[in-house]
């Protein structure tokens, strides 16, 4: 009696120690996380400018090489109760077209046809990516927000400036639709960020960084999961002459790089500490450099992500270019573009071409840059 | 109560774990860009640890050499040197001025560096001196333009230079001393860094005697705004900058503010528009391998040079990030210094070579 009354005993605190070493270590874990000790110093690759302060949130972009133009996604805020207008517009990034130095600079909104569909209020757009076919056609994928509607919208361009809606695909698996990636016709890729879609169920979620999230893929009728189990997958792009995906991490703050098979199941290749948080992924395709819109110091962000009605909290906002040597034995990062959150917060999208540079954020501007050295340092 | 003891001790032992994790910035990394082309300078191989731009002259003085926090005096092999750099022309070469009447010649080491235009018009040196036994002493060199070299005029020991770092002169004869530690050992040092209790301060001397202006804390670089009005004291262990307004009659600095910059910030340079700059290592536990094996190419830190815009209240700062490097190119910055209405910039390192940059981009916005 007295035996087993001693061992009991040494087993219960064996078991309450081993606890608290498991607590303690999560809380470090947790805190190291958080960048408590970052910041951002900051610095531009030449001269910018604001192109609209209009929408709350310009979160979503993707370049279109036959027409020139970079195509944004308006108004996320409204995903976070924010009040603003949503739409789609157009950047035209060809500088001898003949327009002057004001109009250079301006963003052209698309109608959108809707054809019937019945939830066309609920049209809260962010990621977006594009496709064009031999023929000409260049359609758009675009993710919906909406914390009740989360979808993959299916759009065409029409007469210039117009959107014909095709198609929308719903799903009850859509709980933080983040970002697409096309890979072929009505072919694309989508990151699921977590299992709850927003508010403290969410943060709760990363705080214990139980990796639920998920790309999904869609093969033009069919939805199927292609990777799972990974921690708040965000910004999501596709090398198409190498056949690469790139998914950013941001609770991990790094980017997997996938091979995408014939059959587009996907094969890690290996994954890239970035040691900040990745939100958007932007290939380049003549390169392949991977241009990165992320959020630096994650307490800051959250807390912007909390009270984005709030002018005076600010995120700051990142843009990395990395590009890979040797198959992806290495890579050289470098920052072009860095700021505390003052001038733009939160950046969330990038897209670079022709020594200029649009970034997007979550719940605000759009900045454009020129870049007076864009070389790889 | 034995209970309760074990868990605040637990408690303490987390709460020092992280802030050990975060002071050597384990979750950081820099990310390289430039301002614009950067070359390397010929000349300085081992060290560029301080520059002290003469605007009269268009020149920079730039130390090199440094032993620092040596245990056995025979590793040291290079030699401590003062190297001038034209900057009126882009030459990217920089040549040894030879130092004339110095006491020993082997033992000196130069560390930071200041300079002082006397009434006739000359220049004059205080440079911050090491011997390779790691004693200290301040060295004080007339620039002679004709015969292009340094007169050792006199060499200054004092009791309260424990470890000087920088220099920065207040007259043909005085000058404020920063320490950066009181340990003259790496074990004491790491002591000193771990348990929080550090012993460097700010002396000034005046020409006969010196006496303490701050104490028990981390000064490293030192240097007045245009109007010698504020004093600039970098803090690198505490990763912040003390503002102080200096009275230069009364010989008394008041705290003004303290700028946390979340990164270790080395020399300071006031350009022509009274900003700050300086040369700093982002990323800590990265600094510390490679500053504790100089020698050893397969060890670098990284480089960053950030510009502070001062409001005019001295409280709070707008920082730029003018230059970042991971050390393949710059290793571990420690002085960065614009010329040319601000268009080029110096970069010197701890113990490598020195690098110039164009800047092409804005710097305001």
């Amino acid at each position: 009696m007295g035996l087993q009354s001693a061992a009991a005993h040494f087993i219960n605190r064996f078991i309450i120690w081993i606890t608290i070493f498991m607590v303690a270590c999560f809380l470090l874990r947790l805190l190291v996380v958080l960048d408590l000790n970052k910041r951002v110093y900051n610095h531009t690759p030449g001269p910018c400018r604001v192109l609209t302060d209009n929408y709350k949130g310009t979160a979503g972009m993707t370049y279109v090489e036959s027409q020139k133009r970079v195509y944004i996604t308006l108004g996320y805020g409204r995903a976070h109760d924010l009040k603003t207008k949503t739409g789609i517009a157009f950047y035209k990034t060809n500088r001898t077209d003949g327009r002057s130095q004001q109009e250079m600079y301006d963003l052209i909104e698309m109608t959108i046809n809707w054809n019937g569909y019945e939830y066309k209020k609920e049209f809260i757009p962010t990621g977006i990516d594009s496709y064009s076919s031999s023929n000409g056609r260049v359609l758009l994928y675009v993710i919906n927000a909406h914390p009740n509607h989360q979808c993959i919208h299916f759009f065409q361009i029409v007469e210039s400036s117009k959107l014909n809606h095709r198609k929308a695909i719903c799903d009850p698996s859509f709980s933080s639709l983040q970002d697409i990636a096309v890979v072929g016709p009505d072919r694309l890729f989508v990151t699921n960020m977590a299992a709850f879609g927003r508010g403290w169920a969410q943060i709760l979620e990363f705080s214990l960084q139980t990796g639920q999230g998920a790309v999904y893929y869609y093969d033009g009728s069919k939805l199927s999961t292609a990777a799972s189990s990974l921690i708040a997958p965000t910004g999501i792009g596709y090398d198409a002459k190498r056949r690469i995906l790139y998914v950013g991490s941001m609770i991990r703050e790094s980017i997997f790089a996938y091979k995408v098979a014939k059959d587009t199941t996907l094969e890690l290749l290996y994954e890239m500490m970035l040691l900040t948080s990745p939100i958007g992924v932007f290939v380049e395709s003549k390169t392949g450099d991977i241009w990165i819109a992320a959020h630096p110091v994650i307490h800051e962000s959250a807390w912007h992500y909390t009270h984005p009605e709030n002018q005076n909290i600010h995120s700051p906002s990142q843009i990395l270019r990395i590009r890979i040597q040797e198959e992806g034995n290495s890579w050289v990062t470098t920052e072009p573009y860095a700021n505390d959150g003052a001038t733009i917060s939160a950046s969330s999208s990038v897209v670079f071409t022709d020594e200029q540079m649009l970034i997007g954020s979550s719940f605000g501007r759009l900045l454009h840059c020129d870049l007076t050295h864009s070389y790889i340092t | 109560m034995l209970k309760i003891v074990l868990v605040v001790l637990l408690a303490f032992l987390v709460q020092y774990v992280f802030k050990t994790l975060l002071m050597f910035d384990i979750n950081k990394r820099t990310y390289n860009h430039r301002p614009g082309q950067c070359r390397k300078v010929d000349g300085p191989v081992h060290g560029s640890e301080d520059i002290a731009i003469v605007e009269e002259l268009n020149l920079a003085f730039i130390t090199s050499g440094l032993a620092y926090l040596i245990e056995d005096p025979t590793q040291v092999t290079w030699k401590g040197q003062i190297f001038a750099y034209d900057l009126s022309k882009k030459t990217y070469k920089a040549e040894s001025i030879p130092i004339v009447n110095l006491e020993d010649g082997d033992g000196f080491h130069p560390h930071g560096i200041s300079h002082w235009i006397k009434k006739d018009g000359s220049v004059r040196l205080f440079v911050v001196v090491h011997s390779k036994q790691f004693r200290h002493s301040i060295a004080i060199l007339d620039f002679d333009k004709t015969k292009w070299q340094l007169n050792h005029v006199k060499t200054v020991r004092d009791d309260k230079f424990v470890r000087p770092n920088d220099v920065v002169a207040t007259g043909e004869n005085s000058f404020l001393v920063s320490n950066d530690g009181g340990a003259q050992t790496i074990i004491g040092n790491a002591i000193e860094m771990f348990t929080g209790f550090f012993k460097g301060g700010l002396v000034y001397f005046d020409g006969k005697n010196s006496h303490y202006l701050l104490e028990n804390t981390v000064a490293n670089g030192i240097i007045f705004s245009r109007d010698r009005k504020t004093l600039f004291v970098s803090h690198f262990n505490q990763e912040t900058i003390g503002v102080f307004a200096w009275d230069q009659k009364k010989i008394t600095i008041k705290k003004i503010s303290e700028i946390e910059t979340l990164t270790g910030c080395y020399n300071f340079f006031i350009d022509n528009e009274d900003n700050l700059w300086s040369g700093c290592h982002p990323v800590l536990k990265d600094a510390l391998g490679h500053l504790g094996d100089a020698t050893n190419p397969n060890l670098y830190s990284q480089s960053q040079v950030l510009r502070f815009k001062f409001s005019s209240d001295l409280k709070s700062t707008e920082m730029v990030e003018v230059f970042s490097d991971d050390g393949r190119f710059t290793a571990a910055s420690a002085i960065a210094a614009t010329f040319d209405n601000g268009k080029q910039l110096l970069i010197g390192t701890v113990f490598r070579d020195l690098t110039h940059c164009d800047i092409d981009v804005p710097l305001d916005f």
